[in-house]
């Protein structure tokens, strides 16, 4: 089923938009919400929970990549969870180290003054992606958007984990310099 | 804050795997555009063939199949369909030289026209309707169809689309020569009427007797035989010299129909067809 057809169906409060965004989108949702959260049945809760969020945001909201759109609702979704079941302690699993590598460049505060700049901030990474070749920007997003570990990237686009980390790092130091320079304070 | 990113960015890293290899690809590119330069006529193509694993939706996130134009000295964008897991170029009927290239008549008659096979789009967004090349009957249908883009019911304007390339999903596949020439209507060097590498036209029955004895590698194997241990640098330095030295491969069959889509890079000994790479046993010229 088409991505309009299928927001229509929520705007209609028809309940076979959550059996098609299942049908569609469970899959990439679901991997989503593997990598942050790590466990199985976790994941699905998030998934689950993603479909409850869109019904309640859609109405009012209408967004032109579902795809985009159901996968950052799992994300943020699994995130929490993440936060909420490592509240704690700190390590272990590919979050942990995704996070490791992103507090060099960014800093994941949430202060309000960061709240007021952050989609400036979000708006200055995303130029600053749109600056990289294609498939350098592919292997970053998939790293720290989609929380995948370094050996999937590797495969997914080609090369060795190894120079997979490799150009994450250069590109983590690009993306530094980069937002220094727009004034953004790390 | 980054998961505030753009989303096309976002959907881009969920469907586009590309194999990385970031110097050689360009470069390829570029091995292409010296050739063309060299033989002069339309177009030679940069064929990217590494597909996206897991996605559902083949074509619509295809890389681009480029074009070196001569009169402009740039790169297009051709259209290309996708069908039975292969990509097919849909010719511009006014370039004649491209044409000839092939061995093709410039115009497609209505005699011309076989059975419809199916309905694709472009990676342009244009649906074109497919259908056998019904007077060609000496080629294999996989090598040349006839493509009518849609909405011209009343008045059709058909085109040829030529194979290009497999869809390749596991790039450490290959396919054997027997299988490419196969799609070209060769079973045998007899079915071959001449072979001409860069400027040179060679034995056909040795031709087709060293590719079809050759070590078969798929880009992986390619890349781990003619680049494994080399830096960035090095890496560079041979891409650029086996662009400078690579040469355009057309086989002509005994049905007329010319194949372009080979290279032969004699400094390492490999004729490269669509995504496989050939390893010849002696060298070619």
């Amino acid at each position: 089923m088409e991505d309009n057809a299928i927001v229509s169906l929520y705007w209609a409060r028809d309940e076979a938009a959550i059996a098609a965004s299942d049908e569609k989108y469970g899959g990439y949702c679901g991997t989503i919400a593997r990598n942050i959260v790590g466990d199985r049945q976790t994941a699905e809760e998030c998934v689950n929970d993603t479909w409850l969020r869109a019904w309640e945001t859609m109405p009012p909201q209408r967004p032109s990549r579902l795809g985009a759109f159901l996968g950052r609702i799992t994300r943020n979704l699994s995130f929490d969870r993440y936060r909420q079941s490592h509240a704690d302690r700190r390590g272990g699993g590919e979050l942990a180290a995704v996070l490791d590598e992103l507090a060099e460049c960014v800093s994941g505060g949430e202060t309000p003054e960061d709240a007021l700049s952050r989609q400036e901030l979000a708006k200055a990474i995303s130029d600053f992606l749109g600056t990289l070749p294609r498939v350098k920007r592919q292997m970053f997003v998939r790293r720290y958007w989609y929380g995948e570990c370094l050996g999937d990237i590797a495969e997914k686009c080609g090369g060795t984990p190894s120079a997979v980390s490799t150009a994450l790092g250069r590109m983590r130091s690009s993306l530094r310099e980069y937002l220094t320079e727009r004034g953004f304070e790390l | 804050m980054l998961g505030d990113i753009d989303d096309t960015f976002i959907m881009e890293a969920r469907k586009a795997s590309v194999r990385y290899t970031p110097v050689r690809n360009v470069l390829r590119g570029a091995a292409a555009a010296c050739a063309l330069v060299l033989v002069c006529v339309g177009a030679v193509w940069g064929i990217r063939t590494w597909r996206a694993k897991g996605t559902d939706a083949v074509g619509t996130d295809a890389l681009p199949l480029l074009s070196w134009q001569e009169n402009t000295g740039e790169y297009v964008t051709l259209p290309v369909v996708t069908y039975r897991g292969a990509y097919y170029e849909i010719l511009n009927m006014s370039d004649t030289a491209a044409l000839d290239r092939h061995g093709l008549p410039h115009a497609i008659t209505g005699k011309m026209v076989g059975e419809q096979v199916v309905q694709v789009r472009s990676d342009g967004g244009d649906v074109f309707t497919l259908y056998e090349y019904a007077d060609y009957s000496g080629v294999n249908q996989m090598a040349v169809l006839i493509a009518a883009r849609d909405g011209q019911d009343d008045d059709k304007t058909y085109s040829y689309a030529i194979f290009c390339n497999f869809i390749r999903q596991n790039t450490a596949l290959c396919d054997t020569a027997q299988k490419m020439f196969g799609i070209i209507g060769v079973y045998g060097a007899e079915d071959i009427t001449r072979v001409q590498v860069g400027e040179t036209v060679v034995d056909a029955k040795r031709f087709y007797d060293l590719l079809c004895g050759a070590d078969a590698k798929g880009e992986d194997g390619y890349q781990y035989d003619v680049f494994f241990k080399m830096n960035e640098k090095q890496q560079q330095a041979l891409c650029i010299e086996l662009a400078d030295t690579a040469q355009e491969v057309h086989i002509t069959t005994k049905h007329g129909f010319c194949a372009c889509g080979l290279t032969y890079e004699p400094k390492i000994g490999y004729v490269d067809w669509a995504c496989n790479h050939y390893k010849l046993a002696e060298p070619l010229l």
